[in-house]
């Protein structure tokens, strides 16, 4: 679309000269309905959670109310988050989320940059047939996977484990997560790691004194990554985790869904406060985060 | 205390033979080039020595211990890279005392090293920058800080110039060689440009195809090459080379070309090509500063016809071709003949004669002129 206009008036340009301020014009209205499209969007992404926000200060009555009714107009009321926090088990599946999603972003973290610094670094017999497989494994849905993964949890004894959910979480993030580190590994010149071997360090030392330093934002956005995706993870946790006590938030919400009443302002309270730590947490990484998404954009 | 050796150095890639049994000894405080096209194994041989790179065959001698195997760490190098390598997350002053660190000297050590090397470079004001605020200028300098500061057995440069413009070029060449006497390091410099090598060098290694052509002094592998190709790819313009054949039973004796001229040769010269009986294939090498215009037509030069004449200033080049259609050859001239010469003139241009080389029509080879004739060159490894 907007390229179409450039050539026009590029075309226009050409053939017959044009007083500036028709292009100053131009220009405008160009600026003006890219930031129309923007808002837009803007728009289109936020309103789910406005709508969250929305529906959990409202009795559930009045979400079905018909016209919709954006602005809560019989008040505001914070009885959903309190009757969240005091008489459900939701803290209690924070902390275990808490506990799932740290152990695996850590875990995958140190395993993965491991595996993708070997992968990035050296080659070794089947190190392409190793990349293109820790790719595949993405390929298949997960519900394919779940029968077979529950049939071996049991065996293991890892059924109903809050440990076993995060070993099965890790089996799926560990090769994402190292194939994403791979591309920032990749970005960092070998050059440099070659100064630290003949300045004094070992492999192992060039790795840690300077390559990892240096993927800091692609540690970061790998450790948000990772914790983003088993913090919001359902379906496994669905099949793998029985008991109450070791329930995940997902599970902890979505149990609230019940077959005659379901409290959606209840719900919606649920979901606000499970979004506040990861929100935190990308305030707190954004930092990194914004410098892992150019980087290797421009050669530095 | 530096000196170092390769003894039948090899590394193989798959299929290629990127660097070919290479023997070279390198005595202590010598600044020795290797030099050639892209590819020719020059950076494989200095990433070899560096330790950086594993060892098909052969071996590798620092101050006399083997160091084959050992890891980069383990001898006592240091090297500046061509891209500098310095590490973006420290500042300056950590970038030159990274390695005094990783040996954990005392601090004040450290503090006082890291000011000497400043000084001497001339970086001080910049100690507490980081590599991308600095000018590229600017990062060669801690490059070279970089490895100056470890007072190591071996210096290895790759190629440390090629990033800076021109002007900034010819001002750190210098540089560089005045500070590898004063610290009197044995270094090993990579380079493909010739200009490098003969300025810098006090020993140059010509190399192609992963093989050693040439290992010599500057004015050596200038004067007398060991073949055709160290005879083009050093100097420039390169030697010019003329196809002839030998014609040793006449008298005088005479070269002739498959263009159809003839030259007569002069004495002692003649005299030692006619101690070879059979009439044989040569390729005679000819630098450009050592043919002059012959002013008579019938003073026994060869015939030259005038293509381009490009004036620099303080000489002229005259591009042209030996006979007609004959081999290309640049004639270097004073900038008098301005205007006495036009693109197009047939002219005879008379070689220095003592100053001629011959090579072999077969490989290339030099061939040495002396009482006993012709002989193949044999100081010198071609395989």
């Amino acid at each position: 679309m907007t390229k179409t206009l450039t050539r026009t008036s590029a075309t226009a340009t050409a053939l017959t000269p044009v007083p500036a301020g028709v292009h100053r014009l131009a220009r405008l209205c160009r600026a003006a309905g890219l930031f129309l499209l923007i808002v837009a969007l803007v728009l289109i992404a936020i309103f789910p959670i406005y709508w969250m926000l929305v529906t959990s200060v409202q009795p559930s009555t009045s979400l079905f109310s018909w016209p919709p009714r954006l602005v809560p107009s019989d008040g505001v009321s914070l009885g959903a988050y309190t009757e969240m926090l005091t008489s459900s088990g939701l803290l209690g599946w924070v902390g275990t989320s808490i506990r799932v999603s740290l152990a695996t972003a850590s875990i995958s973290v140190v395993a993965a940059s491991l595996a993708a610094y070997a992968l990035s670094r050296f080659s070794f017999r089947g190190s392409k047939a190793t990349e293109i497989g820790m790719l595949a494994t993405q390929m298949f849905p997960g519900i394919l996977l779940a029968l077979p993964m529950y049939l071996v949890f049991l065996r293991l004894g890892l059924v109903d484990d809050v440990n076993g959910l995060t070993l099965a979480y890790l089996a799926f993030i560990v090769p994402v997560s190292a194939t994403l580190l791979k591309g920032f590994f990749d970005s960092i010149p070998k050059d440099l790691e070659e100064a630290s071997l003949i300045d004094g360090t070992s492999r192992m030392g060039a790795f840690f004194r300077v390559t990892l330093p240096l993927s800091a934002p692609g540690l970061a956005a790998t450790f948000l990554f990772a914790f983003i995706v088993s913090w919001n993870e359902y379906l496994f946790a669905r099949i793998l985790v029985r008991s109450a006590e070791n329930w995940t938030i997902s599970l902890g919400i979505a149990s609230y869904i019940g077959e005659y009443v379901t409290p959606w302002d209840q719900i919606m309270a649920g979901a606000v406060l499970v979004t506040l730590p990861v929100a935190a947490m990308f305030l707190f990484l954004q930092r990194y985060l914004l410098q892992g998404l150019t980087a290797g954009a421009v050669k530095g | 205390m530096g000196h170092a050796e390769l003894r039948d150095l090899t590394r193989v890639f798959g299929d290629v033979v990127a660097v070919d049994h290479v023997d070279l000894s390198m005595a202590d405080g010598e600044f020795v080039v290797l030099v050639g096209p892209s590819g020719c194994g020059k950076t494989t041989t200095l990433r070899m020595i560096a330790g950086l790179e594993t060892v098909s065959s052969g071996q590798i001698l620092i101050d006399g211990s083997d160091v084959t195997n050992a890891p980069p760490r383990a001898r006592d190098i240091a090297m500046v890279f061509q891209s500098y390598a310095l590490y973006p997350h420290m500042t300056v002053a950590r970038n030159l005392s990274y390695h005094l660190r990783l040996r954990r000297r005392p601090k004040h050590e450290i503090n006082e090293r890291v000011q000497r090397i400043a000084a001497a470079l001339d970086i001080e004001a910049l100690l507490d920058r980081r590599p991308a605020q600095l000018s590229g200028g600017q990062r060669q300098r801690v490059a070279l800080g970089r490895a100056i500061i470890r007072e190591p057995t071996l210096f290895l440069m790759d190629e440390p110039l090629s990033n800076l413009d021109a002007k900034l070029r010819v001002q750190t060449r210098a540089e560089i060689v005045a500070l590898q006497r004063r610290l009197g390091v044995t270094t090993v410099y990579v380079t493909h440009d010739q200009t490098e090598a003969m300025t810098m060098g006090s020993k140059i290694v010509v190399m192609k195809d992963g093989r050693v052509q040439q290992i010599d002094s500057p004015a050596r592998v200038y004067s007398d090459p060991a073949n055709t190709f160290v005879a083009q790819f050093i100097g420039s313009p390169a030697m010019n080379l003329v196809q002839v054949e030998l014609v040793p039973d006449g008298d005088p004796v005479r070269l002739r070309s498959p263009g159809g001229w003839s030259v007569d040769v002069p004495e002692p010269l003649a005299g030692r090509l006619r101690a070879t009986a059979p009439e044989r294939a040569l390729v005679m090498g000819v630098r450009p500063e050592d043919l002059h215009l012959a002013s008579d037509p019938d003073s026994g030069g060869l015939p030259f016809e005038v293509v381009v004449i490009e004036n620099l200033g303080h000489e002229v080049l005259i591009d042209g071709t030996v006979g007609e259609h004959g081999p290309r050859a640049v004639v270097r001239a004073g900038t008098g003949l301005l205007d006495r010469l036009r693109p197009g003139d047939r002219i005879q241009v008379r070689p220095d004669w003592p100053r001629v080389r011959f090579f072999s029509a077969n490989d290339g080879s030099a061939v040495v002129l002396d009482q006993h004739g012709l002989r193949q060159r044999d100081e010198v490894t071609v395989r």
